[in-house]
């Protein structure tokens, strides 16, 4: 198996967590999941029930952040109290990492939602100055993951290039979408396989999958709003080829269907783990 | 400086910049060249959608009165006018609230009571997921004699109309002013209690207390300032309060 220099923050299968699925989980205390992951701008700052219902399960569950707002590749200066405020939440709550996007999601405002950074040498050397002022803030490495986009505005070079100029600038980790990957190489052509390729192992802490919508045979909308493709499945196959089995997440963010449909995909994600730990890594270099 | 990188550095935030204000504008301000139109009209509706959940979800009430094709409207001139400097998913309603205190355009149609009934709307989230919690208290103490203790996240508002009544289909009230105690009852939930101005005097005494006093001094203080303080029919009125808030929720308890 290829060699992790850090250790994983988490293992297994996991599930993001949504406010929809709260009473489902709570009343399940022996669902098979084996972390959870939350946005810490949907968190922080919440009591009452929802606060409370968030306390028993990280309690429960190990937990990872993956931020929504920091807009590392923002125009606008680095929030700096919004990183205080994550790095608070990580303590109070003993979240295990914490991930952010590839992306902006505002200039003089929020627009609360993920736009492409241009791909270009320039703008990578951007953002891993800020990726480095958020870990020195936090005291910790962050975990940048590759984002699903329809449009490249601005590109000069490829998204995997561009991907891992950023990881070495920044000396940062990566949660690897494998969704996203098969969204833009379907929306901008491209190669998954050469792109799952492409990625550094080492820096790998975790993955992603989630569904996608297809609202054209060349434009994937990456909804997190149905069950993972079958392509998707089969780049996770590929994924844990290359670099080894490495924790996986599945993301549902809306149309939820009973948790017991979710807890199938996820023991999905646990059986390929199981089937693939026991296999050779293929790598550029041949069987290992 | 290598002048091509620094091309290259202004190029890439100008393009963002641009994309940006395109989403923003909903189309009105240009897209960085040679994107296709069918995906940033993608984007901004995404864009656009996204917002419009958050609001649809926390003001109701007031998209239902206002109608879909309004109610639409305003959230696309929210989007557009608003700068929302908070990254908290729950604080953008109370983006929305600044908005319309500060930049929105009312129309003659609009119905006078729309920003209390947002305000209302906007105030049982708020509260909902409000951090603070009541102190430990005996839960069956004496009100009256000892020192009252709040609910969660208990405060008073004066409206200028019933906001409590509107609901969608109902006609439109008359102005009323309507006291109302909100606050975070020990199952969790959110409660409304209308009562008058005077006493919400006697429920922000309540909350703050710095002095520490009984719910007895407190009726008696309150009076004072009203020139009440020799009506014994005051203070029966004031103490029946304390006892009526405790049996309700909106007091929890009592500390010695």
């Amino acid at each position: 198996m290829p060699d992790h220099t850090l250790p994983f923050p988490v293992s297994g299968a996991g599930l993001g967590l949504r406010r929809g699925l709260l009473p489902e989980l709570l009343a399940s205390p022996d669902a098979a999941i084996d972390f959870m992951e939350v946005a810490p701008e949907n968190w922080i700052g919440i009591g009452g029930r929802y606060g409370r219902q968030f306390r028993e399960l990280t309690e429960r569950y190990d937990f990872l952040c993956h931020g929504l707002s920091l807009s590392i590749g923002s125009p606008a200066p680095l929030d700096e109290a919004l990183v205080r405020q994550v790095g608070q939440f990580l303590r109070q709550y003993n979240i295990k990492a914490y991930s952010e996007h590839l992306s902006y999601c505002s200039d003089d405002g929020h627009l609360y939602d993920l736009m492409p950074i241009p791909f270009t040498p320039a703008a990578a050397d951007y953002v891993a100055e800020r990726i480095m002022r958020v870990q020195d803030i936090l005291g910790q490495r962050l975990i940048i993951e590759n984002v699903s986009s329809y449009l490249e505005p601005g590109k000069v070079m490829s998204e995997p290039e561009f991907v891992n100029q950023v990881l070495e600038k920044a000396d940062c980790d990566l949660l690897l979408d494998v969704n996203n990957i098969y969204v833009n190489c379907v929306n901008h052509g491209g190669d998954a396989l050469a792109y799952i390729r492409a990625m550094p192992t080492e820096r790998i802490r975790y993955l992603h999958i989630a569904g996608h919508f297809a609202e054209a045979d060349d434009l994937l909308v990456d909804t997190h709003g149905m069950a993972v493709k079958k392509e998707v499945w089969g780049l996770l196959d590929a994924t844990y080829q290359t670099h080894g089995v490495i924790p996986t997440l599945l993301e549902r963010d809306f149309n939820f269907p009973p948790l017991h449909e979710l807890l199938d995909e996820v023991a999905m994600v646990r059986s390929r783990q199981a089937f693939w730990r026991d296999q050779p890594v293929i790598t550029a270099d041949g069987w290992k | 400086m290598d002048t091509d990188v620094d091309t290259d550095v202004a190029d890439f935030e100008s393009i963002q910049r641009q994309f940006a204000n395109h989403l923003r504008s909903q189309g009105q301000q240009p897209a960085p060249e040679h994107l296709s139109e069918v995906r940033l009209a993608v984007y901004r509706e995404l864009f656009f959608n996204n917002i419009k959940g958050f609001l649809d979800a926390t003001f109701p009430v007031c998209a239902a009165w206002l109608g879909a094709q309004r109610w639409e409207q305003i959230s696309r001139d929210f989007f557009r006018d608003h700068r929302c400097t908070t990254p908290y998913f729950a604080k953008i309603s109370e983006e929305f609230l600044h908005f319309l205190e500060q930049d929105f355009q009312p129309q003659t149609s609009d119905p006078v009571w729309f920003y209390e009934l947002a305000h209302y709307e906007w105030l049982e989230l708020a509260v909902d997921i409000a951090t603070v919690a009541a102190p430990p208290c005996d839960l069956d103490g004496d009100v009256v004699e000892h020192i009252p203790v709040a609910a969660a996240a208990c405060q008073g508002f004066v409206y200028q109309y019933p906001v409590h009544r509107i609901a969608a289909g109902s006609p439109s009230p008359s102005p009323q002013t309507t006291a109302l105690i909100v606050y975070r009852d020990a199952q969790e939930q959110v409660r409304f209690v209308e009562t008058n101005p005077l006493t919400l005097g006697l429920l922000a005494l309540l909350v703050q207390n710095p002095d520490q006093l009984t719910g007895r001094q407190m009726v008696k203080a309150l009076l004072d300032t009203q020139g009440l303080a020799d009506s014994p029919v005051a203070l029966e009125g004031g103490l029946h309060m304390l006892r009526q808030w405790h049996q309700q929720g909106v007091l929890v308890g009592s500390q010695a």
